[in-house]
């Protein structure tokens, strides 16, 4: 039993089971779509796919899906990070970067810069970045009190701040004029990027992001215990919470600007993974990010398959089955300390 | 720093502290030496600034003037992480907001002793295990803190304390949420700990009883130091009339005793149970 701390058990099984099931949940997204003749399990599909005269199936699966693929890993496994940071930092396991309003912070400022005419993914990030961080900040502000951060008024004063955004994008998208649909999309949370070369630069900021949070992952296990105690056993409190704040924050941003707003993936995923894999940061980042990835991968694989016209944005899709899962914990827990 | 600490081994000098909230003083002038071994209660009543005062020892809270050295170095000059080994403090109100068992707790608390990620040795279970059994946790072990009592909660978070090993202990209000069996326990191995170990203890107490199981006894009024010294020469009716105000001497009696100064004649109080105060 005692080994098992040493050894970090935990830590192989964790990836003997979701790096598998991330490969499995790939090869089906990569297989299945609206056109179901194209899919991995015809082996004319692959003959096709090897060719080296372009065809429809190369089309469909190298251009369409695999792009989508791409994105779906990543930004699934990016919120997932940034809600598992977010939930200790404010020592919440009901926090998600959506409820809290730093998506709202993000949004804010990715539509003010495409409002202002600009499309550029590396600005729409830097102002999605910018915005997300000022919400963090406020919202922390607000719920801390003397050292003590008040669960109840981080709650609300997320819901008040989300609600205060909400309205200045709303503005926003009605100053767009004609650009108004086109960014009404994207803010709904969908994976349909037109263009798809926007994925590669984006893959920096993240990765640096999620890097530099493995890499304090000590300092994040002691700062789960509160300040209070992490200060008391030595950790530099002020720098680990101000790494920890931005990383969230840019994980966010590269989120938001690429697709828009999806909820609850950010809550559900670091509370299921801490569940099962414990408190070890050192496990739980990159348990986060693979379980986000490939809950993410299924619901838009999930979405593709719908019937042609009731493809759904998938940011409805998540917040319609992480609302209900919200509530069920919020019951579950009125009586202990998480509100 | 090291030849500092050579010539100051194990000492705590604070030199004229101040510590403001909001414009309000909290801590004013205060100046007191403490040296491993000493056991001190800290007295005083609620507001009084005891609480504010052991969070500016630790740093926890920046003091506003004067100076505080830990073993002859100035705590502005000492790394958050070399200040954890020297000393830590327990807060009675801690909870964890997350599903932990007591095991990876208690380990945490480790973490001084602990490389920068964390990589904890042989060495570090086998003190938990100690600390564990000690504290008579060692069944909780594998128990989430969420689901222990109040008083288990109270073991964990001195536990997580004593695992560090730390030259000094604070500990604010060791004793509450505990059932009079773990009053008398925790206390007589605060005890030992102070005399098997060297380790400095101050501790903010509120039954004066318990107070009489320490060496000295400091008294903060209202932000400043009223008394500091031996238990025996400072805990009398004239200190008690002037901390707690008059009358509160005889509001508690125990058999016709007056708390703090007769040794009650129940064997169960902790009080009683310590034969060298």
């Amino acid at each position: 039993m005692l080994e098992s701390y040493t050894k970090n058990a935990s830590f192989r099984t964790a990836f003997f089971i979701l790096i598998p099931t991330l490969l499995f949940v790939a090869f089906l997204s990569l297989s299945l779509g609206p056109d179901r003749n194209t899919t991995l399990f015809d082996f004319k599909v692959w003959q096709h796919l090897f060719s080296e005269t372009p065809n429809e199936a190369k089309t469909i699966i190298l251009q369409i899906r695999l792009p989508r693929l791409i994105l779906a890993i990543l930004v699934g496994g990016i919120l997932s990070v940034s809600g598992l940071i977010l939930q200790n930092l404010l020592q919440n396991p009901l926090a998600d970067p959506y409820i809290i309003g730093v998506s709202g912070g993000s949004g804010l400022g990715a539509v003010i810069v495409q409002v202002l005419g600009y499309h550029d993914i590396r600005l729409l990030t830097l102002a999605a970045f910018i915005g997300g961080l000022a919400a963090m900040i406020f919202v922390e502000r607000l719920a801390r009190f003397a050292g003590r951060i008040n669960k109840g008024v981080l709650i609300l004063s997320g819901v008040v701040t989300n609600a205060f955004f909400a309205a200045l994008i709303s503005i926003g998208l009605i100053i767009s004029g004609e650009d108004m649909p086109r960014i009404f999309q994207w803010l709904m949370g969908s994976l349909n990027m037109p263009d798809t070369r926007m994925i590669g630069p984006m893959l920096y900021p993240a990765v640096f992001a999620a890097l530099l949070l493995w890499f304090f992952s000590h300092s994040l296990d002691l700062i789960a215990l509160g300040e209070f105690q992490a200060y008391h056993l030595g950790v530099n409190v002020d720098r680990v919470r101000l790494i920890a704040i931005a990383c969230s924050s840019l994980l966010t941003a590269v989120a938001v600007s690429l697709t828009g707003m999806i909820g609850f993936i950010g809550m559900f995923v670091p509370h299921s993974v801490r569940f099962i894999f414990g408190g070890k940061h050192k496990v739980l980042i990159p348990a986060s990010f693979f379980t986000g990835a490939i809950l993410l991968t299924t619901i838009d694989t999930l979405i593709r398959l719908a019937p042609s016209g009731l493809e759904m944005p998938v940011g409805a899709l998540t917040a319609l089955l992480g609302a209900p899962f919200f509530l069920f914990l919020l019951l579950k827990n009125s009586e202990s300390r998480i509100v | 720093m090291d030849t500092a600490e050579q010539s100051h081994p194990n000492t705590l000098k604070v030199n004229d502290i101040h510590f403001q909230f909001n414009d309000k003083s909290v801590i004013e002038k205060v100046s007191f030496d403490f040296q491993s071994r000493d056991m001190v209660a800290l007295l005083g009543v609620n507001g009084g600034g005891k609480t504010t005062l052991l969070r500016c020892l630790t740093g926890y809270y920046k003091i506003q003037g004067g100076s505080i050295f830990w073993n002859g170095s100035d705590i502005r000059t000492i790394s958050n992480s070399n200040l954890a080994k020297i000393v830590t403090l327990v807060d009675s109100e801690w909870e964890s907001f997350f599903n932990l068992p007591v095991r990876e707790i208690l380990l945490l608390g480790r973490s001084p002793h602990v490389d920068f990620f964390g990589n904890f040795t042989k060495n570090d279970l086998i003190r938990v295990d100690e600390i564990a059994e000690l504290l008579g946790l060692k069944r909780y072990l594998d128990t989430n803190f969420q689901n222990l009592s109040k008083g288990e909660m109270q073991r964990v978070r001195l536990g997580m304390a004593l695992v560090s090993d730390p030259k000094f202990l604070l500990l604010d209000e060791p004793t509450s949420h505990l059932d009079p069996y773990y009053q008398r326990e925790i206390l007589t191995l605060l005890k030992r700990i102070s005399i098997d170990r060297g380790t400095g203890i101050l501790a903010v107490l509120h039954d004066v009883n318990q107070a009489r199981l320490f060496d000295n006894v400091l008294i903060l009024h209202q932000g400043k130091i009223l008394r500091y010294g031996p238990t025996n020469k400072i805990l009398d009716q004239a200190c008690f009339d002037e901390v707690y105000g008059k009358g509160v001497f005889h509001a508690f009696t125990w058999e016709n005793s007056p708390i703090g100064l007769l040794q009650p004649k129940s064997t169960e109080n902790p009080a009683s149970s310590s034969n060298d105060c």
